[in-house]
């Protein structure tokens, strides 16, 4: 297929993208774990088509999530954030082996908890937050001795982002190593960043 | 033979309502205007206005249900949790003026009005833009994006991603009440129900991702990837001089706004 055609595929896999981070939410309410799944689409996407796309995914899910929650504009940068860093750990090969990949949701969680305590500390005049990270950053900031220092909250802030987002996103993270496995060679040989996940035996097979 | 709804696309859309009518780009510069303003004055007094101006047109354009459920959802929690955590901070800082008991907890002005400032610019913020989410459909203002020279592959993304979300969610339904009369468990405990996660959302998602493929032929097949012009079955109406007007109104009170918390940060005022 030539070049032109497989980024064109990237676009039509967006929506599919948009359509997946929703629906993993939903499943984890029916199921009623304590968790929410709003990313694999971002991920998925920005591991096999690259950064722009896996971006394009992160943005409009935010734009049709503000739709009903307008405040959730302002944490777009963060879903992108995601896609951009799953297109550089495809890149990597990251995503191939069950181990590296569950390590790479330190690196998730790390982008969530900086960049998430980022958009809640500008939200919230430069102090704590009232989202669910509050159940954890306020016991955290009492059990420190409550300090006043506004660089020491903000760490604290960061650390309770990281340990709200650390157990979604090693979910998130497991469930992409699966399903990019489970895509078949067909689909992903036409896709820009699929031919990492093509199996040797099967690129041997095709060269014959 | 109905000929009213064939002969409708004879004519611009209208909507029958002075706000729904607007320009959806207009529509959006106003909300963004007003929503930014909020943020960037960060006053309780400001998002309390924004809020009633918002309600004024919830109740004229007949989405004053859907508007106040949704406001209600994102205010009632930012209100209480905003204030509780500034209290809890801030409460006991020698200087703070106490104002009222709540359940025997002294509260105290400062850090409420702090909290009231912080909670009502969201509020402000989110109440503006959610009337233009209830009053606008999103091909509308993708048509209308189009018209100012948007290429059409970002509307096929946005429509089709609200779209999918649609198809997705039945497909969802379906595929989990499918597992369940396999056998899988989706009632119990905690490690039973993360077990039914992964079966119900695997041919979900691999069965859309694979369904792309077609998709494209098909899009190509009706001259999705043709460079030139793409014509319009819904045609917007021109914009009207005094569209322009309110646009530049907007703009002004951003700008307004951004100058008087500069020179409010800057001691002047």
């Amino acid at each position: 297929m030539a070049k032109k055609e497989m980024n064109k595929l990237s676009w039509f896999l967006i929506p599919i993208g948009v359509a997946i981070n929703f629906i993993g939410g939903t499943i984890i309410l029916l199921l009623k774990l304590p968790i929410y799944l709003d990313s694999i689409g971002t991920i998925i996407v920005g591991a096999l088509c690259g950064a722009w796309p896996g971006v394009i995914v992160g943005l409009v899910s935010n734009i049709l999530t503000a739709i009903t929650s307008p405040n959730n504009l302002f944490y777009a940068p963060l879903n992108m954030a995601f896609g951009v860093f799953a297109a550089y750990l495809s890149k990597k090969g990251v995503f191939k082996k069950f181990v590296p990949t569950l390590i790479s949701s330190l690196g998730f969680a790390f982008i969530g908890g900086v960049i998430g305590a980022l958009i809640t500390w500008s939200l919230y005049g430069f102090d704590f937050g009232s989202g669910t990270t509050a159940i954890v950053v306020l016991p955290l900031w009492k059990a420190l001795g409550s300090p006043d220092n506004q660089f020491t909250k903000f760490l604290i802030q960061i650390l309770g982002e990281f340990s709200c987002d650390l157990l979604d996103k090693a979910i998130t993270i497991i469930v992409c190593y699966f399903i990019l496995k489970a895509f078949p060679t067909r689909f992903l040989s036409k896709l820009p960043l699929g031919p990492i996940y093509i199996s040797d035996e099967e690129k041997a097979l095709e060269e014959e | 033979m109905d000929r009213e709804f064939a002969y409708s696309y004879n004519e611009y859309v209208k909507y029958g309502n002075g706000y729904k009518d607007l320009n959806p780009i207009s529509k959006l510069t106003i909300s963004l205007c007003l929503g930014i303003a909020s943020c960037v004055v960060h006053k309780w007094q400001f998002g309390v206005v924004l809020v009633v101006i918002a309600t004024i047109f919830a109740l004229y354009t007949r989405v004053f249900r859907k508007y106040i459920r949704s406001l209600a959802v994102i205010g009632i929690p930012l209100l209480l949790l905003t204030s509780v955590i500034r209290q809890l901070q801030y409460g006991k800082v020698p200087g703070n003026t106490p104002i009222f008991k709540v359940l025997g907890w002294q509260w105290y002005k400062e850090p409420f009005i702090a909290s009231m400032d912080i909670a009502w610019y969201i509020i402000g913020f989110s109440s503006v833009l959610l009337i233009y989410f209830l009053n606008t459909e999103m091909k509308d203002l993708m048509l209308a994006l189009e018209n100012r020279g948007v290429t059409h592959v970002a509307s096929y993304i946005m429509l089709s991603s609200m779209q999918s979300v649609i198809d997705m969610k039945k497909s969802a339904d379906t595929i989990l009440e499918s597992q369940k009369a396999r056998g899988i468990e989706t009632d119990g405990n905690l490690i039973v129900r993360m077990k039914a996660f992964f079966p119900t959302l695997g041919p979900i998602f691999l069965s859309a991702m694979s369904g792309t493929e077609e998709k494209a032929i098909a899009m190509d097949a009706r001259a999705f990837s043709h460079e030139g012009g793409h014509t319009y079955l819904r045609v917007l109406r021109p914009i009207p001089a005094w569209e322009y007007i309110l646009d530049a109104i907007a703009i002004l009170i951003l700008i307004v706004s951004i100058v008087y918390t500069v020179l409010r940060a800057l001691h002047r005022i």
